[in-house]
This record gives C-alpha cells, sequence and structure tokens, in this order.
C-alpha cells in the first residue's frame, strides 16, 4: 500500500464524489423545497448517458454529447415536470412513490424499445485516454481528472447560484419555508420547473461524463439512485451545501473502502474471509456511515428546516 | 404542593428567544390566565410545559416531579392534558371514538392493548358528551361538527384522562359571543366539579379577567407582571404592552 | 351481498385444486399459490402502510431475508423441519426490530428514503455473497414436514392455511386496542401523543409483526419456487407491494389480497402481450397512482 495508491484512491473518491454531488443537488432541491420524492432522478441520469453515447458515436465530438446531455435533458426535464412531476407537488409522499417509480419503469422500458436491451460501449475520447504526470511518478488519468475539473466548477456555479444570486435566495427560502416564499412574490410554479430542469440537466451531464466509465445500461439509474439517496439523507435534506459533504463523504467511503478493505482483511485474515467478507463490508459502508450519522444527527449533517 | 412549579424556563428558535428565563407557579385548583400580544411565547410555554418542546434552560415540576426532559406521553400519563389553538381532533372518528381514545391513554399498557375496548369506556365516553354538551352529537363523524363543537370535542378529550393539570390554548378562538359565553361557563363548571388546576391562554381578556384567580402576561417571552387580575389589570407595564405596541 | 365476496374468493381457493384437472400437478395451482404468498405479503405492508400510515420502501427486506436465510440453510444441509421454518421467521422479526427501532425515530421523506437505504443495504450484502448465488440467486427447497410430505397441493393447503392464519391475525389486531390506537396515530400523530400513548413503541409493535408476516411470506416463496432470487430483496419488490396494497386498498381487510390478486393478474396478462409489458405495468401504476386513491375495494364493498 502506498503513498501513490492512496493518492489515487483519494481523487477517484473526489471524481466519483463530484459527479454524486451534481445528482445529489438537483434532487436535494426537489426534496427540499418541493417536498416531493423523485425516484425518477436516476432514470434521468440514465437517459442522459445514453443521449450522450448515442452523440458521441454518431460525431465522435465528446464536448458535443456532453452538450447534448446537458440540453437534451433539460428539456426532458421541462416537459416531464410540466406533464408529470408538477401535479405531485401537493399529493401525499406515498402517492409520489408511486408515480415515480412507474416513471422508472417506463423510462426502462422506453429506453429498451429505443436503444435495445444491450448496454452501449461509450469509450473515453481518444484525446483524453491517455494517464497525465501529476507529480513524479504519480500518474493519473486526464479523463476523470477533467471530470474533477468540470465538477468543481459546476460545484462552484451551483454555489454562486444558490448563495449569491435572487434566485438562489429564492431558492433557500423556499427550502425553509414555502409559505414565506410564496409570500415574497415569487412564481412558486416557474421557480420549480426550473430548479426541476436544472436538476434534470446536472443529472444528464453526470450520466455523460460517468457514461464511460460505468456501463451506459438499463439499470445504471437505479443503482446510482441508491448511492444518491445515502448521500442526501446524510447531508441533510434540502441542503446544497449538505449534499456536497453528503456526495463526497460517501464518494469516499465507498471507494476507498472497495480499494482498502478486501487489502485489509487479506492483511488480519484468510484469504478465504478475505475474499468473500471484504466486498460485502465494503458495499454496506456508506450504509454504516449513514447509520452513524444518523445516530447522532437524525435529520442529516446540514438540515435546512430544524 | 404546587401542581405546576416552572423555574427560569428559555427557549430560543435559531437565535430569537421565544421564552425567556419564565418563572410560575401554580396552586392546586388555580385557574390561571395567561395573556399578553401576538408572539408573546405563549404557545410556546405551553408546549414546553407539555413536553412537545425541549427547553434551553430551566426547569418544569409537575407535582413535584422534575419533567423537564420527559416525555409529551408520559407527561400525558401523570394527568397532564391540554388543548390546541387549533382543533387538534381525529376529524375521521365519531365523537365516541375519540372521547374513547382520549379515555385510553392514560391507562392503556402493553398487556391491555390487544384487549377490545370495554363497554364500560363506551359508557364513560357518553358521559364525557354529556359533560361537554355533544349528547346529540355521540355518534357523529367529528369532522362533520361545527367549530363551537369541535372546541367543545377538544375540551372533552382533554377531560378524558382525568388529569391534574389542564392547558388550554385559546379555547375561545373562532368563537362568536354566545358560544363563548357558553365556553367559559363551561370551564369555569368543569374546572370546580372536577378540582382541576387550569392554565388558560387566551386573547378574550374580558373571559380571561372573570375566569382566572391569578394572570401573568408574557411580552417578547418574558413575563412583565403576574397577580391578581385586578392588579394586573391596573398595570401600567401591561396597559402600555397592549395598547402602546 | 358484495360483502360475501371475499369471502367466496376464499372458499374458491380452498377448493380449488380439488377440481383442478390436473390434480395438484396444475399450473394454475401453483400460479394461486404465488398469489396467496403475494396476499400475504401485501396484507403485512397493508397494516403498516395502509392503516399505520408507515411509507416503508424497504419491506422486501423482511420477505428476501427469509428467503435467503431458508435457502442458505439448507445449502449448509440443515434439514430439520423445525429450524426450516422457524429461522426464518425469527429472523426477520429480529431484522425487522431493529431497523424498526432505528427508522422510526424519522418521519416524513426521511423514513422513505432511509427503509429504502436498509432494505438495499440487506440487498447489496445478498448478491456480494458469492457463494450463495451473488446475483444469480440460490436453490431451495421444499422443507418437508415430519407428517406431510410438501407436494404441490399439500404446499398450496399450507400457503393457504398461512394467508388465513395471517387475516386473522390482522382481523385480530384491528380489534383491539391497539388497531384502534395504531389507525389513531395515522389519523393524527400529535393528537395521540398528547393523550399518552407512546405511539413509537405501538409503531415499532405494528412494524414487527408486520415484518414477520412478511418473513412469513418470503419464506413460503422461497420454498414454493425451490428457488430464491435477489429481486425479492430489492426495491423494485417493495414498489410492487405498495401497489399491491394501493391498488387493492391501503387501509382496506381485503386491500392486500386484493391488491395481490388483480396485480398479478394484470402483469400475467401484459407479458403475455408484449416483451415490452413492464411499460404497460408502468404506465398502469402512474394511473392508479394518479386516480386509483382509495383501490378498488371501493367497488367491491367491505369493511376496514
Amino acid at each position: 500500500m502506498t503513498a501513490l495508491l492512496v493518492f489515487e484512491q483519494i481523487l477517484n473518491s473526489l471524481q466519483y464524489g463530484l459527479m454524486l454531488f451534481l445528482l445529489a443537488a438537483g434532487l436535494t432541491l426537489v426534496l427540499g423545497i418541493m417536498d416531493m420524492i423523485n425516484l425518477a432522478h436516476g432514470s434521468l441520469y440514465m437517459l442522459g448517458a445514453y443521449i450522450a453515447a448515442s452523440v458521441y458515436m454518431a460525431t465522435g465530438d465528446f464536448v458535443l454529447a456532453v452538450a447534448g446531455a446537458a440540453l437534451g435533458m433539460g428539456v426532458v426535464g421541462l416537459l416531464l415536470e410540466f406533464a408529470v412531476v408538477r401535479h405531485l407537488y401537493h399529493r401525499d409522499h406515498l402517492t409520489q412513490v408511486l408515480a415515480t417509480f412507474a416513471l422508472i419503469l417506463i423510462f426502462n422500458e422506453l429506453v429498451r424499445i429505443f436503444w435495445g436491451p444491450q448496454p452501449l460501449l461509450m469509450s473515453v475520447p481518444p484525446a483524453l485516454s491517455g494517464p497525465i504526470e501529476l507529480l513524479p511518478g504519480l500518474y493519473y488519468p486526464t479523463y476523470r481528472l477533467l471530470i474533477i475539473g468540470v465538477g468543481l466548477v459546476l460545484a462552484v456555479g451551483l454555489f454562486w447560484l444558490v448563495n449569491r444570486t435572487r434566485m438562489g435566495m429564492w431558492v433557500r427560502a423556499g427550502a425553509s419555508n414555502r409559505e414565506m416564499a410564496r409570500a415574497m412574490g415569487v412564481d412558486i410554479r416557474i421557480l420549480f420547473r426550473i430548479l426541476f430542469a436544472l436538476g434534470a440537466a446536472l443529472a444528464g451531464i453526470a450520466g455523460a461524463f460517468l457514461g464511460p466509465i460505468f456501463a451506459v445500461q438499463v439499470g445504471m439509474g437505479e443503482n446510482v439512485l441508491t448511492t444518491l439517496i445515502v448521500a442526501i439523507v446524510i447531508g441533510g435534506i434540502g441542503s446544497i451545501k449538505g449534499a456536497f459533504v453528503g456526495a463526497l463523504m460517501v464518494g469516499f467511503v465507498d471507494t476507498a473502502g472497495r480499494a482498502f478493505l478486501p487489502l485489509l482483511f487479506y492483511h488480519l485474515a484468510s484469504p478465504d474471509v478475505a475474499s468473500n467478507l471484504g466486498p460485502t463490508l465494503a458495499s454496506v459502508l456508506i450504509y454504516v456511515l449513514m447509520a452513524v450519522v444518523l445516530f447522532f444527527r437524525p435529520q442529516g449533517l446540514f438540515p435546512v428546516r430544524t | 404542593m404546587s401542581v405546576l412549579e416552572i423555574k427560569g424556563l428559555t427557549k430560543s428558535f435559531g437565535g430569537v428567544l421565544a421564552v425567556s428565563n419564565v418563572d410560575l407557579l401554580l396552586d392546586e385548583g388555580e385557574i390561571h390566565g395567561l395573556i399578553g400580544p401576538n408572539g408573546a411565547g405563549k404557545t410556546t410555554l405551553l408546549n414546553l410545559i407539555s413536553g412537545l418542546l425541549l427547553p434551553d434552560r430551566g426547569e418544569i415540576l409537575f407535582k413535584g416531579v422534575n419533567v423537564t426532559r420527559r416525555p409529551a406521553f408520559l407527561r400525558a400519563r401523570m394527568g397532564l392534558a391540554r388543548t390546541f389553538q387549533i382543533t387538534n381532533i381525529f376529524k375521521e372518528f365519531t365523537v365516541r371514538t375519540n372521547l374513547e381514545l382520549a379515555l385510553l391513554g392514560r391507562y392503556t399498557n402493553y398487556r391491555n392493548l390487544w384487549t377490545k375496548v370495554p363497554p364500560s369506556v363506551s359508557e364513560k365516553a357518553f358521559a364525557v358528551a354529556c359533560e361537554v354538551g355533544l349528547t346529540s352529537q355521540f355518534g357523529l363523524v367529528a369532522g362533520q361538527l361545527s367549530h363551537g363543537e369541535q372546541r367543545a370535542l377538544e375540551i372533552g378529550l382533554a377531560l378524558c384522562s382525568s388529569p391534574q393539570l389542564l392547558l388550554l390554548d385559546e379555547p375561545l378562538a373562532g368563537m362568536g359571543p354566545k358560544e363563548s359565553e357558553w365556553m367559559v361557563e363551561l370551564i369555569r363548571r368543569i374546572a370546580n366539579e372536577r378540582s382541576l388546576t387550569v392554565l388558560i391562554v387566551e386573547h378574550d381578556l374580558d373571559a380571561v379577567f372573570r375566569l382566572a384567580q391569578r394572570v401573568t402576561v408574557m411580552v417578547y417571552g418574558q413575563v412583565i407582571a403576574s397577580g391578581a387580575p385586578e392588579i394586573v389589570r391596573s398595570n401600567p407595564d401591561v396597559q402600555q404592552a397592549y395598547t402602546g405596541s | 351481498m358484495i360483502r360475501l365476496l371475499p369471502w367466496l374468493f376464499i372458499a374458491f381457493l380452498g377448493v380449488f385444486p380439488l377440481l383442478a384437472p390436473g390434480g395438484g400437478e396444475d399450473f394454475y395451482v401453483s400460479v394461486l399459490t404465488k398469489v396467496m404468498i403475494y396476499s400475504i405479503a401485501a396484507t403485512s405492508l397493508n397494516l403498516i402502510l395502509g392503516y399505520g400510515g408507515m411509507v416503508s420502501f424497504g419491506h422486501a427486506a423482511y420477505f428476501g431475508s427469509a428467503s435467503y436465510a431458508l435457502a442458505i440453510l439448507m445449502r449448509e444441509g440443515i434439514v430439520s423441519p423445525w429450524l426450516l421454518w422457524t429461522v426464518p421467521l425469527i429472523l426477520s422479526v429480529i431484522l425487522s426490530f431493529f431497523v424498526g427501532a432505528i427508522v422510526l425515530r424519522t418521519k416524513g421523506l426521511y423514513f422513505i428514503m432511509i427503509t429504502f437505504a436498509f432494505a438495499q443495504m440487506m440487498y447489496y450484502v445478498a448478491i456480494s455473497f458469492k457463494q450463495y448465488g451473488g446475483e444469480d440467486g440460490l436453490k431451495a427447497g421444499r422443507a418437508h414436514l415430519p407428517f406431510l410430505y410438501l407436494d404441490d397441493m399439500a404446499f398450496y393447503y399450507v400457503t393457504l392455511a398461512a394467508l388465513i392464519l395471517s387475516l386473522g391475525v390482522l382481523r385480530k389486531l384491528l380489534r383491539s386496542r391497539f388497531g384502534l390506537v395504531l389507525q389513531a396515530s395515522k389519523e393524527n400523530e400529535l393528537r395521540t401523543i398528547v393523550l399518552g400513548y407512546n405511539v413509537y413503541s405501538i409503531r415499532l409493535i405494528a412494524f414487527v409483526i408486520s415484518g414477520a408476516l412478511a418473513g412469513l411470506a418470503g419464506m413460503l416463496m422461497a420454498q414454493h419456487t425451490q428457488f430464491v432470487t435477489p429481486y425479492h430483496l430489492s426495491w423494485h419488490f417493495s414498489g410492487h407491494l405498495i401497489m399491491m396494497v394501493i391498488l387493492g386498498g391501503a387501509g382496506r381487510f381485503w386491500g392486500g389480497v386484493l391488491g395481490a390478486t388483480v396485480l398479478s393478474g394484470i402483469e400475467e396478462l401484459f407479458q403475455n402481450l408484449t416483451i415490452h409489458w413492464q411499460l404497460f405495468v408502468g404506465v398502469f401504476m402512474l394511473a392508479v397512482a394518479f386516480f386509483g386513491q382509495g383501490g378498488l375495494i371501493r367497488f367491491v364493498g367491505g369493511r376496514k
């Protein structure tokens, strides 16, 4: 276990965590402000990946692929909000769960119909496929570095949007007190629609960037949704800061856990136990983290409402 | 022994001091009025006493027992009952079921949890309904009652546990003059018949001064006056709080 | 007259295998067994969701873990029917107790998301054990009783007995103080607390009973199909169970049975129509979510 390996895993955690943040930010705002659970958020991520993969395969232009995913998902988000989601805001949580769960099934099947059941192969663009030498002897894939870069830029952008703009102020007001936001003269409906579309666009971007790393397949949305929910619960519902911290924590624990826990077990126990227990424990580490956080802070680390 | 004793109770919400260093002493059988302009922290105080909120500092002693951090349901089982400013009944259940639930609350434990509701409880429920004037509405769904009838049910629910301390949060809210008159009489009657200690928060100063033996005035979370109604009434600070603010 | 319908259904279930052409080897006996198992599971969820107002999105956990417990016991060579029939149930009880104790301290969105997360945790644990099948699932078998060999017909009747038992438990609960307080806590939690009830405790008890019944269903499923699959630990399955309860009628006595039966029938129908049947199930679910409040039980009548 070298320092280089550790550093590499830290970078991987950052990369994964930042992408999770892009997804978590959109979802947590919907949860906090609209008090609505949107299980289909993972499907938006999946759709974004599919759109990006298709555009990339057709044009070979990666930038176009990401832009296509962002814009495409923004449009899908607007349409979805208008057609289905906005009717759910005033309904009870049970109905929201059922409806958005139904959307997952529908999206999954639509993707299967249009793109077929086989996973799409999206390769890392050749220009970015090589490693970069960050420090003497430390090589890191250029592509992942790009993701970190884009993730940081978007994160900063989001923080600026939420903390320094008027719209952000409305968002924060709405997150802690919906009635107050309404009283401030904000047209809640338009705000919600824009927010939802923004969240969808971010999900699309995340999907586009993660496509080459994870497989582009039906069901990728559900895998990420679980991690997302853990990150949001840890961070606190409705809080962008919470989503950021939660996503990074989950990204770190999951990545480092999967990388180091089996190694740890190899040193401590027999290879048999290690090969079984290691991956198992690694996969539940984020839930253990969640349980620990909830024990001390039942509403997450930075809840918006008291 | 005093039924309720509060010492130095303080509660703030994110920087806003809702209740500030409040002292209060309630003797057995006393009807005590709690008045003050809106936002004075009166409902917060009731929430602290009944256990729906936990204070930052201070002590609450109920029947001599320190209940400052005790869960709300345990305080209820000790004989503390309350009503709410906005009617808080089981709207989908009948008046009868509402009262039966209230009667069983204090006396349900893990052993009798599995038994059916005994017929004696239904009889007692009817008796309470009579006491608050809901005899003919006994079988109706609570949500169908008029506002005044629902407020009466609210009081009825509070009586069911045979409490020693009754907290009333604006029982006259939303009532016209005739209904208010009736409610005041009801409160006076049940307080007498059951030897209850009552803490009543009200904006209707007339009603308060007629009912209460002592009155406390709260402004911006602090107690600014406390004592016999006439003395409080003529207190210049109190008059200023109501007219000047 | 319409009130008798559900009882007629039970009677029908009672005599069906005797009248079936294949005499027990019948495909339909197998299908009905599955429907009955889902009915038990849906009824167990109805207790906490329909009557208790707890939107648990992780109910599959108690179903699936009992299934896996049975299969793993068998894989490890345990043959005693005493152990095979009780250990999975005890596991469900323990699991639902510990999860419930933690999870019931939260409410609203947090509750939904945390129940979801815990169930997913168990899903990932299950599929990570390669020697127990990983993602492919694990073979199980029938835990034959010393006095009864469980061929399909016998197992059908065992399942029917379990269903009647579950409904009996629900009925007893609903008629007791417990049932009253549980429903009260759904209707107005604050009021229930202020009346002196330990709502947390009541909910936990309901949660555990519900988990136990789900475990019963899971254990039966493992024996019925003689196979366990991680699907029964997945949130897809949790979502399906929620769907059954709402479709049938949340908070209505026969809601679970009705929902399980109808949903199974509808899925069967769609599956025969097109390979993209999930799309139609999704659309159907969406429609139920928007327009189906109250459930199909509205058309059948019956009591709460």
